[in-house]
């Protein structure tokens, strides 16, 4: 029974990388990376064969990190398979030990279980000690793979039985994004600290190793060593922590299987004023199409998780810049000036899909006659009452932080302009490329495959564009000095944005009329088998 | 004598997605006023049909008048008179019904005056008085197809296109739904729907017209297409599901003592 299960997940695989040639070149680079890191892992580990303490650090710190992969890529969307969802098999008379059996040899198939495969030989074979405790050893190393593989069955199916209400599943989407964020914000916020020195290493190693699903690694770095008592100790201990997290994953998927999804939770908005869709704060709105359109869409940036994810990227991440940059340098004048920054990170992702955030329910906007310079006008209003704000806000701050008062109204300015420049160029991108947002709600990120990475060529192509383009407008903002020289950019710059987002604006509305039944179609998201 | 021109004309529409053809040369006349099916099974072309006559979907050729409107040539003005109900009914999920309902008026360039009371009667005449104030992502099957029936008729269309309105709808709704398109159709409005449900065509409409492969096989009254049996035995008959095979599956059924 077991083994159907597993025939069946590849079965699976297989049909899925029939459907479309991108997806099948992503999947065999991504097999091919993650077999080329653990055979690196693998190799480095050999290498170290002689030098047992840093194996041994190596090993432990290795080891934690495929635990989190394995218990955390789940959750993002890479690997997980909503094809062995529990809750599809509900309904076969399977016995629980057969399905968990099934479920836990086809996580193991595929790139992960691969990686993790040779990754476990290599430092199976580098730890290998002289004398009679070799068996320990792979049996240790067979066991972790099993509470690898356990571990991340188990988390996957704990949070999708925590994940039955329509909140939690937009939470979890934000939740992700926040975590995939949080390195990287780290990283600017501390400026690259150098983790170099292996011995700092050693000691969080072992800390980190006491937790019990590790410690069957920590059994075969004890054998290599010879304190055989430690490893056979460890080594029970890594069994009983797997029969405790399958007992779990029991537990879990009896509650998953029978149990139904919650009613959904009536979020009532309680009618605060006379006027649905503008009250209360977006009264300032024109009651047309264009102040519909920016009123959905602000209403949007903030209960579609997907679009709160994109408003706390742009808004989050530059700010994160700047702690970064104030933390380092001195406060000069010229801080004011990464305001820019600001406008530019905020304004420019949220200009360039326009049309394909909104997705299959642009036909809604098709059906009532095509007006795009309304639409586009009115998600532009929407940017700009999120971002100039934002950018002007920014640079008082900045202003009164480092004195540079002069530098402020030039900032203003070119943030202003740098914004309706921005956004020009992005009605453009809107009209020419728009691309469709997958449905999948587990993957903030909107990426599949092949879609993800037309989503990042085109990111990266419109902003050397705007870049390019804003560039005339921006240096000399930063070069000039002198009150004249000063009132010269701010009345050049507002000129030049305003002229810029004028064209840009014309010209994506003279290349989408008459093509809404082609945008319609390019939006709407292809059938993913 | 008053103009009969009919509500709605196809003539000629192709469509070809790859090398598979979904509509090949479709004509239809849908006369003013009345409650015109179009049934046919799955993959006949019908939801294509629907998209290139509401203006959704570009035929690769054919011709479409909604009310006398060449509705490719002057798209605006002939939307403005069409009502759409899709089938897979993407709608903005994230406001609640009200705002759905303010939205669409809004973007047809509705006044906000007429919009209000529009809006409360249909959310009161549908019975979603307690989900106004709910997003609609939270809204069940039958809510949904209820709050999108709502947006198509706000803006008094003349002619309402309804993809498959009582797929997976309880009876309930489904009565209700019918109710609302009797009391519209009643007023000089004409209704096209495409349906499965044989009884559900049989009830409600006045004409109907069988499509498979792309292309009208049979259409006119219920009565002139359902000849002397019932409306499916009819359609079975022209769309050309012969005696299904019963021979085998002997093995069904309790097991021989």
């Amino acid at each position: 029974m077991a083994l159907v299960l597993i025939r069946l997940k590849l079965r699976l695989l297989a049909n899925g990388l029939r459907g479309s040639t991108m997806r099948a070149v992503a999947f065999t680079l991504g097999c091919l990376y993650a077999v080329g890191l653990a055979t690196a892992a693998a190799a480095g580990f050999l290498d170290a064969q002689h030098d047992v303490t840093n194996l041994g650090i190596a090993v432990e710190l290795a080891a934690l990190g495929v635990l989190l992969g394995w218990a955390a890529l789940p959750l993002v969307g890479f690997g997980s398979d909503e094809t062995l969802d529990p809750t599809r098999l509900a309904l076969l008379p399977l016995r629980r030990a057969d399905l968990m059996a099934g479920l836990l040899g086809a996580s193991l198939i595929g790139p992960g279980g691969l990686a993790t495969a040779i990754g476990l030989a290599g430092a199976s074979v580098a730890l290998l000690p002289p004398s009679p405790g070799a068996v320990l050893v792979p049996l240790a190393a067979a066991v972790q793979l099993a509470l690898f593989a356990a571990v991340g069955r188990a988390v996957v199916t704990a949070l999708s039985a925590a994940l039955r209400t329509r909140r939690a599943r937009d939470l979890r989407i934000v939740l992700v994004a926040v975590v995939g964020f949080a390195p990287e914000a780290l990283r600017l916020a501390t400026g690259n600290a150098p983790l170099t020195d292996l011995a700092r290493l050693a000691h969080w190693a072992h800390a980190l190793s006491w937790f019990p699903p590790l410690w069957p690694a920590r059994a075969m770095v004890a054998a290599r060593s010879s304190h055989w008592l430690a490893s056979v100790a460890e080594l029970l201990g890594g069994v009983a922590t797997l029969v405790l997290v399958l007992w779990w994953w029991s537990r879990s998927l009896e509650r998953v299987m029978t149990t139904a999804e919650m009613p959904p939770d009536a979020t009532v908005r309680a009618p605060r004023g006379s006027e649905p869709l503008f009250d209360p704060a977006l009264g300032f709105l024109p009651r047309t199409r264009t102040g519909a359109v920016a009123a959905r869409e602000l209403r949007y940036a903030w209960r579609d998780p997907r679009r709160r994810v994109q408003v706390v990227s742009g808004v989050v991440l530059p700010f994160v810049l700047l702690a970064g940059a104030l933390g380092h340098g001195s406060l000069h004048h010229h801080l004011v000036y990464t305001a820019l920054i600001v406008a530019f990170m905020a304004g420019s992702n949220r200009a360039i899909n326009q049309i394909g955030l909104d997705g299959p329910a642009y036909w809604v906007h098709e059906a009532a006659g095509q007006d795009l310079r309304a639409d586009l006008t009115g998600k532009n209003l929407a940017v700009a009452v999120v971002t100039l704000p934002l950018t002007l806000g920014t640079a008082v701050v900045l202003a009164a932080l480092t004195g540079g008062w002069a530098e402020l109204a030039v900032t203003a300015a070119v943030g202003a302009a740098l914004v309706a420049l921005l956004l020009g160029v992005g009605d453009v991108a809107s009209v020419l490329l728009p691309l469709p947002m997958p449905e999948s709600a587990a993957n903030a990120w909107g990426t599949q495959s092949g879609q993800g990475c037309a989503t990042g060529l085109l990111s990266l192509a419109a902003l050397l564009v705007e870049a390019l383009l804003a560039a005339p407008m921006v240096v000399p903002a930063l070069l000039v000095g002198g009150a004249w020289g000063r009132a010269a950019v701010v009345a050049g710059a507002l000129a030049y944005g305003a002229l810029a987002h004028v064209l840009g604006l014309a010209l994506a509305v003279r290349l989408g009329s008459g093509r809404g039944p082609e945008l319609l179609e390019r939006v709407s998201p292809r059938q993913v088998g | 004598m008053a103009d009969v021109w009919p509500a709605v004309v196809l003539r000629g529409l192709v469509k070809r997605f790859g090398t598979k053809v979904a509509v090949a040369g479709l004509s239809l006349d849908v006369p003013r006023g009345s409650f015109f099916g179009l049934v046919g099974p799955n993959g006949a072309g019908k939801t294509t049909t629907l998209r290139m006559a509401t203006g959704l979907l570009r035929p690769d050729a054919g011709q479409v008048w909604v009310e006398g409107i060449d509705v490719w040539a002057d798209a605006v003005a002939a939307k403005a008179r069409i009502g759409v109900l899709p089938e897979d009914l993407r709608l903005f999920e994230r406001l609640t019904g009200l705002e759905l309902l303010t939205y669409h008026g809004l973007l047809r360039n509705m006044s906000p005056s007429d919009i209000s009371p529009r809006a409360a009667e249909l959310i009161t005449v549908l019975g979603l008085g307690d989900a106004a104030s709910t997003l609609v992502v939270d809204y069940s099957h039958g809510m949904r197809k209820k709050i999108a029936l709502a947006a198509a008729l706000l803006h008094n269309p003349r002619v309402l296109f309804l993809d498959e309105p009582f797929e997976a709808i309880d009876p309930v709704s489904a009565r209700t739904i019918k109710n609302v398109l009797e009391r519209y159709t009643g007023s000089g409005a004409t209704v096209v729907f495409s349906s499965h449900v044989m009884e559900l065509v049989e009830s409600l409409c006045d004409r109907v017209a069988v499509v498979a492969g792309g292309a009208v096989v049979a259409t006119g009254t219920v009565d002139e297409v359902r000849g002397t049996g019932s409306l499916e035995d009819a359609f079975v008959h022209l769309v050309g599901a012969g005696q299904s095979a019963t021979a085998g599956l002997g093995w069904l059924g309790p097991p021989s003592a």
